[in-house]
């Protein structure tokens, strides 16, 4: 009898305890699941967004070009088109468009029912006002030339005539608009993804004048979110737009805040006070072991561009030795701490036109580390193809640079190499941030550091803005040059001239990659990397699909939310 | 006080009058005692005082060494130690590593060492070959403000306070126009404008015309210029209170000319303050010209300075202190010096020690 | 007195001119085109030419320099080239309250403290009180505010690590309003801008003092057979102060112009900070007006020390 006890007791223990600990398990497991998946109530949703050391430049898309700016200026307008986050195009205002036959007329019908965010009706006549008021002389936009491709852009910046409403944009009905462009080229599109043809509020600008922007709580855009509050001195608060067209954002807030520079805003973030935050380069390292860190490649590169003008870079053979001297492995690995990318691209991967196989540099491989026999040979026979009899006889060679702690190591680091592997001298000349574009466009600087920023994912604004005949920012004299390469450059020229006309896609792309491969092989300037956005971001931030572009397409808003 | 003349020694200053012991006039005097004592100039006196001032002692001892360290350190450090692995250039020596900008990307950070003394810096750069150049900046800078500075300030104080009239109301207004410029916000202007056209200008003066330091002089003419004032006015009013003194009228009553007697009379009683001043001052100049250089308006790369090293290192802060901490320590040591012998100076100067 | 105010008054108009005009000088003749700053990567020529144009930058320097003058009497400082639409009285505006602020409550601290610190030294001249004191003020005074700030910025992380604050490791919170967030982010910067002042002050009140108490007529009070206490207090005190009253007032003449590298560690929108930015950015009318603003406030300093100064001591006739 007392066996039979003991026996039923155990096991009745036996099954308490088992039971305890699956409950225990069950438990824990749940509430990981729900810390994992609890998405925050309403009051919680609120995105904290760090903008940097100061104010926002603007936030009137006419004039805007700061890219932080462009972010929040984002969330607030919005335009006909916009990247979606695989870089295509994407309808927004518009529901649809309709390009002519010759490339020439553009017409875009908008959704029904589209109001700003104060509940006035927003019209193709809206559309057509903003896209012209960026043109007037009297808005004084310095970015005007992103619409640059509509017919008389040049008449209206020039003040000789007064509107391109009914001239290049014309209005057919309060849903149809058409652009007439000057001339058929390939990228249009993407250059109405820009701000600067995005729809501001007619009404509130006629009563504020230039201090429209100070009034944003009373209207003028038409994007997923409007202004809450703005102050110069704290930032930036955007709630949803009940009378956005698309899906509402899931997020009940999003707040830009003045931050400080980027260790100070690191350190805010480190004390959970941004859900966001840029990397200082000393934190590189221990921030690249934390698991909220992204890594994603920018439309970026980082270049040295020579001048075919001066002297000794006419000689092919000298330019290349330059080029392969360098360790571009090197200088990734421990000046910058392996965030960017090596490249001998002229065009950055992640947008179309980039060449889908690697770019080869002028020593005929991938290779980034550089090549010391070679590029010493290379040196040899530049030397002799420039008639100069030994190093000593080549002239003075100066690198400029931006007067910045981090480009002036960079500089000196380059300096270094070439001196010890080439055996060439090269000084170092530094120049205020403020001075440099200037200095550069004067056209007679022998060498300088550079770097570039996609305006529009376009192989156009990249190859074109700078080889192309007669462009304000082709400094390196490149194609109209007395060096014995001309010829061939200005052939180069044509051909990215009429790979602009073709229509098909992918028949451009080839084009530019041949392109770009021919300059690469040539030394048409020193790529060095390319750059990408390293930066945390909160756990608790999810939805957010991180592309080269840094877009977050209006309707994508409604994908993102925080969980506790 | 303290004119060379003897006889003016005993006069007394305060309420303690000495007496002296009148006899009457027809009784012959007693003969005076031998006197042996050893009349020691005033200028002497304040050197035995110093002398026996430890404080003054141990700030002048440091600041001897860093001085010596700045001019004869690198040619020193050089020459010590033995051959390393270089990333680019194969087997470097000390010439090459110990130098102030030569960079070494896979040594970056490192604590002192046998190789480093001091450790590296965030590109592979010594740090105690770069604390030597540094210094020397630093140091040539603030001797070069304070010679412009007590010059001019000398020069304007003098003029203002002998003659006064219309000379003393234009420098006047002259000096409050440039005490009211906003210190910082000229010398950011000044290098902002001529900071590039230096740079090209100064390329053949030696430490000046290395590259980063170009800049130096045009901060080194901004800090001169907006600190003279201060010591101009002080001039002056010292000059106000010297004119004032009976040692003036006789010197006036001898016949002595205006130059004669500034030259003769006036600027030796002034050095002396003038000498304190200075001291109190290069602290404030130094601290601005690190200031200057984190702003990024001073020294650049490749070029040292106490200030760019501190700027350099605030990001590590928190990762790697020990490189905001060397220049830091360098930097207050040098103030706190000067500091401390200024104090040590105007003691050791003051009248009233003396024996009166 | 009014006689001095007049005159005064007029020597510091044309201060004012002076610092303006000189300001004008050195930004018409620098090599920074803030047009080209402003266009950036997207440069045109014939952008930068109307750009130039509507910001009246083509006009001749003198022609230039009247239309500021002009405007600055009705008020109007223009508008800024960088921060395009703002205009320059809507930006100072936004950063006079706080530069202000800062060096309000940091110079009522550093008086508060530093002061009494000063004499209380130097009645107790060379014992243990004596040497700590002017040990930690030497100390302040020598190292930099910025190397206090970025020390006082790693204490906050780590405390905020440590002990789960949330206290704000830059900026400023809202002007002038007082709530606990506010706090947090002001109290730190204030205690740095009030330690270097302290330095200063206590320094300085302690050599007045030990001057003032080696006096003849303080050795005659005391032979009279007054006691310590009113010895110090009644007479020593305020003699000792008249040297003071200089820099307070000098003090005061500080605060419209802000405290420069706190305002940049701690990223304060004030004045000092956006006169630096603007310097960086080659926006003149900015740089133009901040400069005034400053020269205005030492200026007025100078005249409030010297009114102070006849005050207190009778003496002091004013020239």
């Amino acid at each position: 009898m007392w066996e039979k006890h003991t026996l039923r007791g155990g096991f009745l223990f036996a099954l308490l305890c088992l039971s305890i600990t699956l409950i225990a398990a069950a438990c824990t497991t749940s509430t990981n699941r729900d810390n994992q998946t609890t998405v925050a109530p309403d009051s919680q949703q609120i995105l904290r967004l760090p903008i940097g050391s100061t104010d926002f430049t603007t936030l009137d898309p006419a004039l805007v070009q700061d890219g932080g700016d462009v972010e929040a200026i984002q969330t607030i307008f919005t335009g006909l088109v916009q990247f979606d986050n695989k870089g295509n195009i994407k309808d927004q205002l518009a529901a649809s468009h309709v390009i002519s036959p010759d490339g020439l007329r553009y017409t875009f019908t908008l959704r029904p029912d589209l109001k700003f965010s104060d509940g006035t009706p927003l019209t193709a006549e809206d559309v057509a006002y903003s896209i012209n008021r960026t043109l007037l002389p009297a808005t004084q936009s310095p970015v005007t030339n992103y619409l640059n491709l509509i017919k008389d852009y040049d008449k209206i910046t020039g003040g000789q005539i007064k509107t391109l409403i009914g001239d290049s944009l014309i209005v057919k009905d309060p849903r149809t608009l058409v652009i007439v462009l000057k001339q058929a080229q390939a990228y249009f599109l993407q250059t109405l993804t820009y701000p600067t043809s995005y729809v501001v509020e007619r009404k509130l600008i006629e009563r504020y004048g230039k201090k429209w922007t100070d009034h944003l709580s009373e209207g003028g855009g038409a994007g997923p979110f409007k202004v809450a509050s703005y102050s110069h001195t704290l930032g930036l608060d955007v709630v949803p737009d009940s009378f956005y067209y698309g899906r509402q954002p899931r997020l009940k807030r999003i707040e830009f805040r003045i931050s400080g520079d980027v260790n100070t805003t690191y350190e805010a973030y480190l004390s959970n006070q941004y859900d966001e935050a840029a990397i200082p380069i000393s934190q590189l390292d221990s921030a690249k072991q934390r698991p909220d860190y992204i890594h994603t490649p920018s439309l970026v590169l980082s270049m040295i561009q020579l001048n075919y003008n001066i002297k000794p870079f006419d000689i092919l053979k000298i330019r290349q030795a330059f080029d392969v001297a360098i360790d571009r492995d090197l200088i990734t690995r421990n000046l910058l701490r392996g965030v960017v990318t090596p490249t001998h691209r002229y065009i950055p991967t992640g947008m179309y036109g980039a060449n889908p196989q690697v770019v080869k540099g002028p020593d005929g491989t991938a290779g980034t580390a550089g090549d010391r026999a070679q590029a010493v040979a290379l040196l040899q026979q530049g030397l002799q193809d420039g008639g100069y009899s030994n190093l000593s006889s080549l002239p003075t060679i100066t690198l400029t640079t931006w007067n910045t702690p981090g480009s002036l190591k960079m500089a000196n680091v380059l300096v270094d190499q070439w001196k010890t592997i080439l055996g060439v001298t090269v000084h170092v000349n530094s120049i205020d941030p403020n001075q440099y574009e200037q200095t550069i466009g004067t056209g007679n600087l022998q060498a300088w550091m550079y770097a570039w920023q996609a305006d529009y994912p376009d192989p156009h604004d990249w190859l074109v803005v700078f080889f192309g005949k007669g462009q304000d920012y082709n400094s390196m004299h490149f194609g109209q040059n007395s060096s014995r390469m001309a010829q061939e450059q200005q052939a180069l020229q044509n051909m990215m001239v009429w790979a602009d006309t073709l229509k098909d896609p992918r028949t451009r792309a080839n084009v530019y990659n041949e392109i770009e491969q021919k300059l690469a092989s040539e030394t048409a300037w020193i790529p060095l990397y390319q750059a990408a956005s390293n930066f945390l971001r909160s756990p608790r931030v999810h939805g957010i699909v991180d592309n080269p572009l840094g877009v977050i397409n209006p309707d994508d808003w409604a994908n993102i939310y925080l969980t506790i | 006080m303290g004119t060379s003349g003897r006889g003016f020694e005993r006069v007394s200053r305060g309420s303690v009058t000495s007496t002296v012991v009148r006899k009457a006039p027809d009784e012959p005097e007693p003969p005076l005692p031998e006197d042996t004592r050893q009349h020691l100039s005033p200028l002497q006196i304040s050197l035995r005082y110093l002398w026996h001032d430890r404080r003054a002692l141990i700030c002048g001892g440091i600041l001897l060494f860093l001085v010596a360290l700045a001019l004869i350190g690198p040619p020193i450090y050089q020459h010590i130690g033995g051959i390393s692995p270089s990333d680019l250039s194969g087997s470097i020596g000390p010439g090459l590593y110990h130098q102030y900008y030569h960079e070494e990307l896979s040594r970056q950070d490192e604590l002192p060492s046998a190789q480093y003394w001091l450790g590296t810096d965030s590109v592979g750069r010594d740090i105690l070959a770069r604390l030597m150049q540094g210094l020397l900046i630093s140091l040539t800078v603030a001797v070069v403000v304070e010679i412009v500075d007590v010059g001019l300030g000398l020069l304007v104080g003098i003029l203002a306070g002998y003659y006064g009239g219309w000379i003393d109301q234009l420098l006047a207004r002259f000096t409050d126009l440039m005490f009211a410029f906003p210190s910082l916000l000229f010398v950011m202007l000044l290098v902002g404008v001529f900071g590039s056209s230096a740079a090209t200008f100064f390329n053949k003066v030696p430490l000046f015309g290395d590259p980063g330091n170009a800049r130096l002089l045009v901060v080194s003419v901004a800090l001169a210029f907006t600190s003279w004032p201060m010591m101009a006015r002080y001039v002056r009013g010292q000059t106000l209170q010297i004119k004032e003194q009976q040692f003036i009228e006789a010197a006036h009553a001898c016949g002595t000319g205006d130059l004669g007697m500034i030259v003769r009379h006036v600027i030796p009683h002034l050095l002396s303050i003038l000498l304190v001043a200075a001291a109190l001052d290069i602290s404030g100049t130094i601290i601005g010209e690190a200031g200057i250089s984190l702003l990024g308006f001073g020294v650049t790369d490749p070029g040292s300075s106490l200030g760019l090293m501190i700027a350099d290192a605030l990001d590590l802060t928190a990762t790697h202190p020990w490189e905001v901490l060397v220049p830091t320590v360098v930097l207050a040591a040098i103030v706190l010096s000067f500091s401390f012998l200024g104090d040590s100076l105007r003691d050791a100067l003051d009248p009233k020690r003396n024996n009166c | 007195m009014l006689q001095f105010l007049v005159k005064r008054l007029v020597s510091g108009v044309f201060v004012l001119l002076g610092v303006s005009f000189i300001t004008f000088i050195i930004g018409y003749f620098t090599p920074v085109d803030p047009i080209r700053q402003l266009m950036g990567q997207h440069y045109t020529y014939v952008g930068w030419l109307q750009l130039r144009h509507a910001y009246g930058l083509d006009l001749p320097w003198y022609q230039q320099y009247y239309n500021f003058l002009f405007h600055c009497v009705k008020l109007d400082f223009g508008t800024s080239i960088h921060y395009q639409n703002r205009s320059v009285g809507d930006i100072l505006k936004d950063g006079v309250p706080i530069s202000t602020e800062l060096t309000s409550w940091g110079l009522l601290l550093t008086l508060l403290l530093g002061i009494p610190a000063g004499i209380l030294s130097a009645v107790k001249a060379n014992t243990w009180i004596d040497t700590t004191n002017m040990t930690v003020a030497l100390l302040l005074y020598a190292l930099p505010g910025f190397i206090i700030a970025v020390f006082a910025q790693v204490m906050i992380v780590w405390c905020n690590v440590q002990f789960g604050l949330n206290w704000p490791v830059a900026n400023w919170g809202t002007p002038w309003h007082y709530a606990l967030s506010d706090i947090q982010a002001k109290l730190v910067p204030v205690l740095i801008y009030g330690a270097a002042g302290y330095a200063y002050f206590a320094r300085l009140a302690r050599t007045s003092m030990l001057e003032v108490l080696d006096q003849d007529y303080v050795r005659s009070a005391r032979a009279k057979g007054l006691s310590e206490r009113a010895v110090i207090y009644k007479h020593a005190l305020r003699n000792a102060l008249v040297p003071l009253i200089t820099s307070i007032g000098l003090s005061v003449g500080l605060l419209i112009v802000g405290a420069l590298f706190i305002e940049r560690m701690f990223n304060i929108q004030g004045i000092a900070h956006i006169a630096i930015d603007a310097v960086s950015q080659g926006d003149f009318p900015v740089i133009q007006a901040t400069a005034l603003l400053a020269a205005f406030g030492i200026v007025t300093g100078n005249l409030l020390s010297d009114i102070l100064y006849t005050i207190v001591d009778p003496r002091i006739k004013l020239v």
